[in-house]
């Protein structure tokens, strides 16, 4: 009985706004996406081979090895193009150049820009603009798909980094066959307007 | 007892926002008032919690050893599961009893179980954790450690598992109030250690031979070890039944893990009340039966087996008419009657339900439904309560 019993009194209470300082929760990260690797590795191992045949897709991923400095003008307010892309040997030096309407400049890398800040809209604005560039590769979109015109500030900035850019970030990319394990999903799809809980 | 209702001078909007629960702000559900209870009235509740629990567990187990299943009406594979489930000792995160009574010398009596997918979870726990705390601020207690509870469940899972990083998904239909439910509960598994992510099941990928995965940013995919769901068995078992058997196969082999435990699904079923309501001549126990002939001349309620947020009921009067219904989706569930239980009812008419939330069926948390009406269904008001 004893513990079940919030006391207000001091000392005998837990201290949920500690906990709620702590209660981020959510997303997987970079160590869970090693440990899935492995994972399936593991199930490939196990399971992969003549009686497998069924029970995987194969998919390539293509990441880039090379890195970019990317440089990104404001030209009207929250207005941003990319007006150049250069390719640089490391991907981890890669970094965003930003010349803002009053010409003064900011630098940031590319967690920097990916992270959601609500008290700073102008990083989801520019996200969105880096997205369709070269820069958008290391940011989640696939290397298959195109570049953005609108994205970049000119023709000549635009078909700079869709031509010897491109080529060149493809040629060094690290290609890695994963398997992804025959499934199901898409259960309950349409069944999300009403409460099942009790 | 006279002043039992307190009028308090806020919400803890704050804390409700800060935490992002702001579902709870909507409809005017949370009111800034509450109930006093007396510490006999709460050492009840708690008896009635600990020993209906132990009767459950003790059916289960009956039924179990002698594979008495069939009137619960679910599919085998539902039942292998039950099975599997409690014999290896997969643990009831969190279920609540809803009581009739109990206030002002009006008996406790057992409504239903819901011992699956309960709500309340956030407003029981730490919003009215805020009104106690940082509204009502008297000399008193609450009968309140639900978060606490949890944190120590999901600690105590991962020793017993003797996992190193175990990963758990949350997942729902979707429903902001579900997927609400099922991020809290990953909130603390993250707090113990656990690797979590929320996915609307939808997304989520089933592996027949595999496990449970969700594909990454990067194009890849990621196991869990666990899995906590909003969404009821009964649903996988009638709407999904391809689901069912894939589940059927992992769980069997250990692929994952989970919450709450298909034997819930047991405790869930008014079947199964109504089957030791019956066997047990308990206090805490209404009449129930399978046929409405039974109460000729009492009031009575008609209920489903699998029924939720207070739909598909119907109360009877004296004279087999409706007194008050509800509409759901529910009604094509079996249907069990259960004798008329008399809820708690104040000053201005307004009717209240005890919710007594339990982990690992140990009692954790008690709060209040209130309505002006005797089904308390999703409209009603949250309470929460104090003791002098």
């Amino acid at each position: 009985m004893e513990n079940n019993q919030n006391e207000n009194q001091e000392g005998q209470s837990y201290n949920q706004e500690s906990h709620a300082e702590e209660s981020s929760g959510g997303g997987f990260n970079f160590r869970w996406l090693l440990y899935g690797a492995v994972g399936i590795y593991l199930l490939f191992k196990f399971f992969g081979g003549g009686s497998g045949g069924d029970d995987y897709v194969e998919e390539t991923l293509v990441e880039p090895t090379q890195g970019i400095i990317c440089k990104l003008q404001e030209q009207e307010k929250d207005l941003y193009k990319i007006t150049d892309e250069e390719l640089i040997d490391n991907r981890a030096d890669s970094r965003i150049i930003v010349t803002y309407l009053d010409s003064s400049i900011d630098t940031f890398t590319i967690d920097e820009v990916k992270i959601s800040d609500a008290s700073n809209p102008r990083r989801s604005i520019m996200r969105g603009v880096l997205m369709g560039g070269m820069l958008g590769y290391m940011m989640g979109r696939p290397m298959g798909g195109g570049l953005t015109r609108g994205s970049y500030a000119s023709d000549n900035s635009y078909n700079k980094s869709n031509t010897s850019g491109r080529s060149k970030l493809n040629s060094t990319a690290r290609r890695t066959t994963v398997r992804k394990p025959a499934s199901k999903s898409g259960f309950g799809s349409k069944k999300s307007s009403r409460s099942y809980g009790g | 007892m006279a002043g039992r209702q307190i009028d308090l001078n806020s919400i803890p909007t704050d804390i409700i926002t800060q935490r992002n629960y702001v579902y709870l702000l909507e409809d005017d559900y949370i009111v800034p008032e509450g109930l006093i209870l007396e510490m006999p009235e709460v050492e009840a509740f708690e008896k009635a919690q600990d020993e209906i629990y132990s009767i459950f567990k003790t059916e289960l187990e009956d039924l179990i050893r002698n594979r008495t299943f069939g009137f619960l009406n679910l599919p085998n594979e539902m039942i292998d599961l039950i099975i599997y489930s409690y014999e290896q000792r997969h643990q009831h995160t969190i279920g609540r009893f809803d009581f009739a009574g109990g206030i002002d010398g009006l008996p406790i009596k057992l409504l239903e179980y819901n011992a699956d997918t309960p709500t309340m979870i956030p407003e029981s726990s730490f919003v009215q954790d805020a009104f106690f705390k940082n509204i009502y601020k008297k000399q008193a207690s609450q009968y309140n450690s639900l978060e606490k509870d949890l944190e120590v469940f999901f600690n105590r899972l991962s020793i017993s598992q003797s996992k190193k990083h175990p990963s758990l998904i949350a997942t729902s239909l979707g429903y902001p109030e579900d997927a609400a439910h099922a991020r809290f509960i990953m909130d603390v598994a993250a707090r113990e250690g656990f690797e979590v992510a929320y996915s609307d099941l939808q997304d989520i990928i089933f592996s027949p031979d595999e496990g449970v995965f969700l594909e990454s940013d990067r194009g890849d995919y990621v196991q869990a070890d666990y899995m906590y769901k909003m969404i009821p068995w009964e649903f996988i078992c009638f709407d999904e039944p391809e689901l069912l058997s894939i589940l059927h196969n992992l769980i069997l082999n250990d692929l994952v893990y989970v919450m709450n435990p298909a034997y819930s699904l047991v405790y869930q079923s008014k079947l199964f009340l109504d089957h030791v309501s019956k066997k047990y001549d308990h206090p805490f126990f209404l009449k129930s039966s399978r046929y409405p002939k039974d109460f000729m001349g009492s009031k009575y309620v008609e209920k489903v087996s699998f029924g939720r947020l207070g739909e598909n009921i119907k109360i009877y009067d004296e004279n087999a008419r409706i007194l008050e219904e509800t509409d759901g989706d529910f009604g094509h569930f079996d249907k069990v009657y259960q004798e008329f239980a008399q809820l708690y009812k104040d000053e201005h008419d307004e009717y209240y339900q005890l919710g007594l939330f339990n982990v690992k069926g140990i009692g954790s948390c008690m709060s209040f439904r209130r309505a002006d009406k005797l089904i308390i269904d999703d409209d009603a008001e949250f309470i929460p309560h104090f003791i002098p």
